[in-house]
């Protein structure tokens, strides 16, 4: 009983101090320059309030402009790549084009009648005599040396014969090698004694 | 110096084989032709010329090699894969060796299989005639 009698009590003080304070804000301020106060407070206010729509209006602006500008260079980047590949293949094809017409004139040079006529005139001039002298002095050194002509192709034969031999040789040396492997394993066999010593020459 | 084996003998039988058959062929050639033109029944021609093939060809296959093996110690064949046939003290071949060496070989040939087996590879006519095969050459 006490306690709600405590509760309705608190209750009408709380009442109470609201309306004292609703009285004070409806109070007119003292005096004509509390009046001019509240009117540049509220100006600042109003000023402050613009000024926010203006930058936030700014803003959106300035965004829509970085995101045109954005488009602009990704557009303008992809216009370089563009001409840069292009520009490749305009190079790579003018080289191939150069090389072709190079080879045609080289070759319409070389096969032309007038240089032929030219390059038999010179050889006919300058390489014959060389040749017919080379060819006279190596003809008189063989019918004067006559051995150096043989011993070089006897030995060019010889060699010849010799791998020819060396390669039958090694070839059955191999075969026996493998026929000596495979049958030593079969059978367990121990390697082989050392042969007796080269054989004396009969007299 | 090692031991020669079964196929540097077998290449080089084969070459020394080669070489008599080719000389025995141009000969019995020769002979046919010879015959034939002096009037020789065919029928006597082709038996003299199987005979040749069968018992003449053979003996002479012996006869050589026994005389190279005499001689030098080596057959064609042979020098050409640098082997040689020497006896087991190191020796060179005598003449009761050698022939009997090339007659056992030349009419008993599948003894020479018999060199696959042995440590020191030698054929039955190597163990009759107490010879060894070597390489001479270095291989």
């Amino acid at each position: 009983m006490e306690k709600h009698e405590e509760n309705s009590e608190s209750v009408e003080n709380g009442a109470a101090q609201d309306r004292v304070a609703q009285d004070r804000v409806a109070q007119p301020p003292a005096g004509r320059l509390g009046r001019w106060g509240d009117v540049a407070v509220g100006t600042m206010a109003e000023a402050e309030q613009a000024s926010r729509r203006v930058l936030g209006v700014v803003r959106r602006d300035v965004a829509q402009r970085g995101r045109r500008l954005s488009d602009g260079a990704t557009e303008t980047r992809r216009r370089i790549a563009g001409l840069a590949e292009r520009g490749a293949a305009e190079r790579v094809r003018r080289r191939e084009l150069l090389a072709a017409s190079l080879d045609t004139a080289l070759i319409a040079l070389a096969t032309s009648p007038v240089l032929e006529r030219i390059v038999d005139a010179q050889l006919e001039r300058v390489l014959r005599p060389v040749v017919d002298a080379v060819l006279d002095n190596v003809i008189d050194l063989l019918e004067r040396e006559p051995e150096r002509i043989r011993s070089l192709v006897r030995s060019q034969r010889s060699t010849m014969v010799d791998e020819l031999v060396n390669r039958i040789r090694s070839g059955a040396a191999a075969g026996d090698n493998s026929v000596d492997r495979l049958t030593s394993r079969v059978l367990h066999q121990d390697p082989a004694p050392v042969p007796p010593g080269e054989p004396q020459q009969r007299s | 110096m090692r031991y020669a084996s079964l196929v540097s003998r077998t290449i080089a039988y084969s070459l020394d084989l080669g070489i008599v058959a080719f000389a025995g062929s141009a000969t019995v050639a020769f002979g046919v032709v010879v015959a034939s033109v002096a009037g020789v029944p065919a029928d006597d021609l082709a038996l003299a010329t199987v005979s040749a093939y069968l018992i003449v060809l053979p003996s002479v296959m012996a006869l050589y090699c026994a005389l190279f093996w005499l001689l030098a110690g080596r057959t064609p064949g042979m020098a050409l894969l640098g082997l040689r046939v020497v006896r087991t003290d190191g020796q060179p071949l005598r003449w009761f060796a050698a022939f009997l060496r090339g007659i056992v070989l030349v009419y008993f040939p599948i003894g020479a299989l018999w060199l696959v087996v042995d440590r020191r590879h030698q054929a039955l006519h190597d163990k009759l005639a107490r010879t060894l095969v070597v390489r001479t050459a270095p291989h």
